[in-house]
């Protein structure tokens, strides 16, 4: 049996793969999967690039950035598979929201921060995962609704996910947008409270990708990862199958499984109780979306500023976003 | 060039080994932990390397200060527990970070530290010099369109379109590309 070796980072949209291990889906597909944890985007970026992983769940963002050429002259990398749609949410300091506060009120609170940096020393400041990330361009979104507008006196950082509730209490930063379980443990801590997610951002859902270097996109190995990852999304349709990956979750991270399960159970305590829809979506989504590519090519260009590359960005999104070899692999399917 | 023996070396994570390593290499050595504020440790100490392990999840904040640009143009070095020799050969050639076994000798440590900011800086330079040749070719580009607008409306020859935008860039004390844009501006602005 061939042994895959692939990347992921311990969060709730790694379970697709997380369950294809745990189910046997990978042996029934005639493939084992090596499942390595990554600390960070970084590493599972130059995991990919130097070959030491076979495959990633990783943020769009990455192949997208490899294909225009931010990473010199590194191989090409790619997706032909969605791991998920949503699952981020923006938690804030518990500190800045009493019972009464409604999301105006938020954002009036918020625009008063922004005026002037003197009373706390620092201007106010969000923290998201990684300079190419959803989170970063939701963030941005979420808080120009609520009339902030990205400038000198907001900051934008980058902190790891584990780190981010310690940095909010003590009070290095107002808010986050992160992946779950990381939301709903800073409000089990007492530290942030929901104030929304992806969902109700309503931005293009692809959040997590299965990325792998090109020249890989065509093995019999990653034609077996896709259908045994097509397989484990359907899976995780069911809620009680949903509450039984929450357990495997709360296992990897050494955490409460009621609090692993809240994303998957559509159970995260939020300050707008009303969830339009499922918080994260696993299954009927995977086929890679040409439009949400596009439009994560442009948040990419916007923030990082670097538009003299010379390939056009259909050429890009096409390159990095192979939903030829989605429909190849889901073709050639054994049962 | 930063003179190696004055390099401040900025350590993240617990690697208390490697701290007299580091200072018998001749760095000094600032360390902080995972879950302190590495923005302000940046703006406080001005490291020229960064030290982490491998698998730290501080590596994407230091992506996002690379991203910040100008200010803080720092290789980061990645220790890493087992040998793997080619892993490293390839993120070298990449570019993309240097990878320190823990059982190096501080002598290659210091080498490999000083190549490493030395090429740091030398990326540096380049992407700058890369701007400067980008602006300035855009600087042309203006002002030979303002040009041509000249011929074409006013009949003008090359050195008297020349003359002309000079003079609207003396009268209104800006420079020439400045002063090509705003003729094109308005010559946009009629149409």
């Amino acid at each position: 049996m061939n042994a895959v070796r692939v990347g992921y980072v311990p969060l709730t949209d790694a379970l697709p793969l997380l369950m294809s291990r745990e189910m046997g889906f990978d042996q029934a597909e005639g493939i084992h999967l090596d499942l390595i944890t990554m600390g960070s985007w970084a590493q599972v970026r130059d995991s990919l690039l130097t070959g030491q992983v076979h495959a990633a769940h990783c943020l769009p963002g990455i192949p997208l950035s490899a294909q225009a050429g931010l990473y010199g002259r590194a191989p090409g990398l790619a997706t032909a598979f969605t791991l998920n749609h949503y699952g981020n949410a923006i938690t804030v300091d518990r500190r800045m929201i009493d019972d009464e506060v409604t999301l105006e009120k938020l954002g009036a609170r918020l625009r008063m921060l922004t005026d002037s940096t003197l009373a706390r020393g620092r201007p106010l400041t969000f923290a998201s995962v990684f300079p190419v990330s959803k989170h970063e361009f939701e963030l941005q979104y979420w808080l120009r609704t609520l009339g902030v507008t990205p400038g000198t006196e907001l900051q934008l950082v980058v902190i790891p996910p584990p780190l981010v509730a310690e940095a909010l209490e003590s009070g290095r930063i107002d808010g986050f947008c992160a992946g779950e379980p990381w939301n709903s443990l800073a409000v089990s801590h007492g530290v942030g409270r929901i104030v929304s997610n992806s969902r109700a951002l309503g931005l293009p859902g692809t959040e997590k990708v299965l990325a792998v270097q090109e020249c890989w996109l065509n093995s019999e190995e990653h034609m077996a990862l896709i259908r045994c990852l097509d397989r484990a999304c359907r899976w995780l349709a069911s809620t009680e199958n949903r509450r039984q990956a929450g357990d495997v979750l709360a296992k990897i991270l050494n955490i409460d499984p009621v609090i692993a399960a809240q994303a998957l159970l559509d159970e995260v305590p939020q300050l707008d109780e009303t969830q339009c829809g499922k918080f994260v979506v696993f299954d009927g989504i995977n086929r890679p979306d040409q439009r949400h590519a596009a439009w994560l090519l442009d948040q990419i260009r916007l923030s990082t500023g670097n538009p003299q590359t010379d390939i056009a960005p259909d050429n890009i999104c096409r390159r990095a976003f192979r939903s030829d070899i989605y429909d190849r692999a889901l073709r050639s399917q054994t049962h | 060039m930063t003179t190696p023996s004055e390099s401040i070396v900025l350590l993240i994570g617990p690697e208390p080994g490697l701290i007299h390593s580091l200072e018998d290499a001749g760095f000094q050595v600032v360390t902080v932990q995972e879950t302190d504020d590495i923005y302000k440790a940046f703006a406080e100490q001005h490291p020229q390397a960064v030290l982490l392990g491998v698998d730290s999840p501080s590596r994407d904040t230091l992506e996002h200060l690379a991203t910040l640009g100008r200010k803080y143009p720092q290789p980061a070095l990645l220790l890493q527990g087992g040998h793997n020799p080619e892993a490293s050969r390839q993120a070298l050639e990449l570019g993309i970070s240097a990878y320190v076994t823990e059982g190096m000798t501080p002598a290659a440590m210091k080498s490999l530290i000083e190549v490493s900011i030395s090429h740091a800086q030398q990326v540096h330079s380049l992407r700058r010099e890369l701007a400067r040749n980008q602006r300035t070719l855009s600087e042309r580009k203006r002002i030979d369109s303002a040009k041509r607008v000249l011929w074409k409306e006013h009949g003008m020859n090359e050195e008297a379109a020349y003359k002309a935008l000079k003079t609207m860039a003396m009268n209104s004390r800006c420079s020439i590309a400045e002063a090509a844009q705003r003729l094109l501006d308005s010559k946009d602005a009629q149409q």
